[in-house]
């Protein structure tokens, strides 16, 4: 009897852990599923919800486990059916977001007493740093009356605002020609495919053929300056649509990677992000100037720093708003960004995390240009645009 | 990625080989937390006991004494043009040695400039010296890093063209604008028109602009020439005012580490004492199978391993964890204490695969296949029975042979590979969104992966034995389930995984001792 039980021990053994597949493991709520119940519920929906879709844990100096150690007995403390403490949770949440590097990030809320409250940390950390924005007067009305050829300038103002749905969509696009031979486009959003597919034709698809036409007329435009100041962003389309006219074949010029787990550095490998030339496209062999400046945000980044990539491009102007990884709302489908939480707010967050192809990871920080030229408030005042001088100084005219 | 290395040494033995370690350490941090994020660089910083051992590539900050003139002490580039500086020892050392690591990393080789409006207002627009520590190089601003204290420096927005109340112009702050000059200070720059060097210094109370005599276009570098041109005033007593304040900083800090020290006694004891004995069982497992008296029998083996990576995704209803399949290769030696009883140790390499799916068809593009390679030690204790089918009288006995064994392994993560296709958000061409395709070797993560692994395994095995001990193929079964975390506990609230794998093999045993 004791022989047997030699092997038996070992064999009862095999059969414990053969049930180790019921081994359980904690697990966690999706954020959505919390109910507002309590501030503490309120609290660990947020935060958790902010382990696993938050997208830039890899670069975050912010100590989310310390920001749980502080803030977790302060949430405990508020009671949810006191108004005033729905205010001081609002407090709470902008303390706790308030060094984080995505400066997509948005934070607004579904609860009846702050719905009208929403807490930015890019704009809080830039309120009052940063210079003012050119209006779009600026591009419409001083640069095409100062700048532009006079053969050109007269009819080449197209600024509109179209209706879609429940959303307003207004874009600006201001195209011309400049001492002869340089071809110059400024978009004050990136909505330009979705308005003109859909409205069809109206004066936005006018002008955008018009900048087609000078494009590809032989031997108008030698040199182009894409001027995407003041360009708060838009769609992602955008790049092919407008990035694709430029390229005949598809050009690599960053790499984004989303979340694949719970963990905060649980992500995907990197992908590279791609232009696709558009159909019928040639390269464009001359010398390219982008024009960025404080306000060029999300898209308008995006854009500038794959155009960067081209052979003969220079960026003139001033460091963009650092504002890069792409937004979408599916979370199921990239594992990550923009979350509600517990029915009481609402988590506006990049999809992805993004990095350019020379290894850096500019958001919060934003795109420097090649030759720094400030927003020079005197010579706006003067209706002169340095930026704009320096980049028709660059392409020797 | 090449980083700049930076060696310390000192040549006196007036400093300490623990006190230039200790400042080393000081150092590496202030290059890693302070100075590197703000000037976008990083280096690595280590003490060294003399000349000889720097290894070739490094940049040194010598500690001397009695160098011959003030103005030899500071920054020098060597003849094949690599920097280097000497500092020389005095009370203030290791905040001279902050000071020029500060300046060497932003400036390896001395010649850096940054243009923009010269404070003289007679001038336009000049180009600035570049050395970071120079207008807030008196010890009144220095601060402390480990007890240490250590230089403050300007950021690159310190050539920015108009003050901001907000912006940081020196990492403690006490620059408060663009091209400020701070108590015993000075910058320096190169004016184009006139080509003439100037300075902005604060020697004596108030801010004052003079021309600079001395700098020559003779291949020295341009930060060389300004150390040897320039010396503080100020600095000894300076110094000891600044030291005496961070004396208070300095004592919670030697306080803290002693209190520190003794948890850490206590912790690292504790897993001493385990470590020895997990080596300890270990060896005497191999020992016993190879050098023991009694029988010993070998077993090596192949097949094919399952692995389950149990954790909880239960938040992430679009997705889920499926086991994957490998390889797997083993070798054990048993040491028989008699006929039923044996201990077995030995080696395997299993190939722990799984995959995260999703579950929703209609989106399927996310899918990532994971493959583990680990290299596995185990010790186990196991129990036999012979099951005698033919049985020749006095010669010998055949029949199946049962072995079955428990016990615990190790294993070491040794590489990696994942392959799957996920969306890219970045590829607007149709279909929207594309499908991004990868297959690469891991990259192992030192923040969040855990190379080691411990667990519990156990296993039976199955052949015809012949009582005259030849040479038998086998079948055996084996699980090994994890008791760690596949990932470092670098988080609160992390949903542990562990690997739970399953090994199927055809082998042989062979004896290799006899009774």
């Amino acid at each position: 009897m004791r022989i047997k039980l030699f092997w038996i021990l070992p064999v009862a053994l095999l059969l414990v852990y053969a049930g180790g597949g019921c081994k359980k493991t904690p697990g966690i709520t999706a954020p959505q599923q919390y109910t507002a119940s309590s501030f503490s519920q309120v609290f660990e929906a947020y935060w958790s919800g902010m382990n696993t879709n938050y997208v830039f844990w890899s670069i975050d100096t912010t100590n989310w486990d310390a920001v749980y150690q502080l803030y977790q007995p302060l949430f405990a403390k508020l009671d949810i059916s006191k108004p005033q403490d729905h205010l001081q949770a609002f407090q709470y949440f902008s303390a706790m977001a308030k060094g984080l590097v995505d400066n997509h990030y948005n934070l607004s809320f579904f609860d009846p007493l702050l719905v009208d409250s929403v807490f930015n940390p890019a704009d809080a950390r830039k309120k009052g740093h940063i210079a003012p924005s050119l209006p779009f007067t600026f591009f419409s009305q001083t640069i095409t009356q100062k700048y532009f050829d006079v053969s050109y300038w007269a009819d080449t103002l197209f600024t509109e605002v179209f209706s879609e749905k429940k959303d307003t969509l207004d874009m600006g696009l201001v195209e011309g020609i400049i001492r002869g031979h340089i071809l110059y486009l400024h978009l004050d959003r990136f909505y330009l495919q979705h308005l003109i597919q859909d409205l069809g034709s109206g004066i936005l698809a006018a002008g955008w053929n018009k900048f087609l036409t000078h494009l590809h007329t032989a031997g108008l435009a030698t040199s182009l300056i894409i001027d995407l100041r003041n360009n708060s962003g838009g769609y992602l389309e955008d790049l092919n649509y407008i990035a694709g006219q430029l390229i005949a074949s598809p050009l690599d010029f960053a790499y984004t990677r989303e979340k694949s787990g719970n963990g905060r550095l649980d992500y995907t490998p990197w992908a590279d992000a791609v232009v696709t030339p558009a159909s019928g496209a040639t390269a464009f062999s001359g010398p390219i100037v982008v024009l960025t400046d404080q306000h060029s945000v999300s898209m308008a980044e995006t854009m500038a720093m794959a155009l960067r990539r081209l052979p003969k491009s220079h960026v003139i102007g001033d460091t963009t708003w650092g504002a890069n990884g792409p937004l979408d709302t599916n979370d199921s489908l990239y594992g990550g960004g923009q979350y509600s939480f517990a029915d009481f707010g609402y988590v506006f967050t990049s999809s992805a995390e993004y990095m350019y192809k020379n290894g850096k990871i500019y958001e919060g920080k934003g795109f420097p240009p090649d030759s720094y030229v400030p927003y020079n408030q005197d010579s706006v005042n003067a209706g002169v645009d340095v930026q704009l001088d320096s980049a028709i100084h660059y392409l020797g005219y | 990625m090449s980083i700049p290395h930076v060696a310390l040494v000192s040549l006196t033995r007036k400093v300490k080989p623990a006190e230039l370690a200790q400042t080393s350490a000081a150092l590496q941090k202030q290059v890693l937390r302070d100075l590197g994020p703000l000037w976008g660089l990083t280096a690595a910083v280590d003490a060294f006991p003399d000349l000889k051992s720097v290894p070739l590539g490094h940049w040194p900050i010598v500690i001397a004494e009695n160098i011959k003139a003030p103005g030899l002490a500071g920054f020098h580039s060597d003849k094949h043009h690599q920097p280097y500086s000497l500092v020389q020892y005095d009370p203030s050392w290791q905040l001279t040695c902050s000071h020029e690591l500060c300046e060497m990393l932003v400036d390896p080789y001395g010649n850096r400039l940054a243009h923009a409006g010269s404070p003289d207002p007679r001038q336009g627009k000049v180009s600035f010296l570049v050395e970071v520590c120079d207008p807030c190089e008196d010890a009144a601003y220095a601060y402390s890093i480990n007890g240490i204290l250590v230089s403050d420096f300007y950021t690159p927005q310190y050539f920015d063209p108009q003050p901001v109340s907000t912006v940081r112009y020196s990492y403690t702050g006490a620059i408060t604008k663009p091209l400020e000059v701070l108590r015993n200070g000075y910058l320096s720059w190169l004016d184009p028109v006139s080509k003439r060097w100037f300075q902005k210094n604060c020697f004596h109370g108030e801010p004052k602009i003079g021309p600079v005599k001395g700098m020559k276009t003779n291949g020295q570098s341009l930060r060389s020439q300004m150390d040897r041109i320039m010396k503080n005033p100020n600095g000894p007593q300076t110094f000891a005012a600044a030291d005496q304040k961070h004396r208070g900083i300095q004592a919670k800090t030697f306080k803290a580490g002693v209190a520190r020290a003794a948890e850490w006694k206590t912790e690292i004891a504790r897993h001493l004492k385990g470590a020895r004995t997990h080596v300890l069982l270990f060896l005497i497992g191999c020992t016993m199978a190879l050098a023991g008296k009694g029988q010993v029998t070998m077993t090596f083996d192949a097949g094919v391993a399952r692995n389950n990576l149990l954790t909880n995704i239960q938040n992430r209803s679009w997705e889920g964890y499926k086991p994957g399949n490998g390889l797997f290769v083993s070798t054990a030696a048993q040491f028989w204490l008699g006929k039923y009883l044996f201990v077995q140790s030995g080696f395997s390499w299993a190939q722990k695969s799984y995959s995260l799916e999703q579950k929703d068809t209609s989106l399927t593009v996310l899918n990532q296949h994971t493959r583990n390679d680990y290299l596995q030690g185990e010790l186990g204790l196991g129990g036999a029975y012979f099951l005698k089918i033919i049985d020749k009288p006095r010669r010998y006995s055949e029949g199946l042979q049962f072995t079955g064994w428990a016990g615990v392994y190790e294993g070491y993560w040794v590489d990696g590979h994942i392959n799957g296709a996920f969306s890219n958000l970045i590829n607007t061409a149709e279909p929207s969104p594309q499908a991004y395709s990868y297959s690469e070797a891991y990259t192992f993560d030192g923040r969040r992966d855990n190379r080691w692994e411990f667990g519990w395994q156990a296993g039976l095995r199955i052949y015809w034995k012949d009582t005259r001990d030849r040479t038998a193929p086998y079948l055996s079964a084996s699980i090994y389930q994890s008791l760690t975390d596949q990932q470092k506990n670098y988080m609160l609230q992390q949903i542990p995984r562990y690997n739970q794998t399953w090994a199927l093999a055809l082998g042989i045993i062979t004896q290799i001792g006899k009774r």
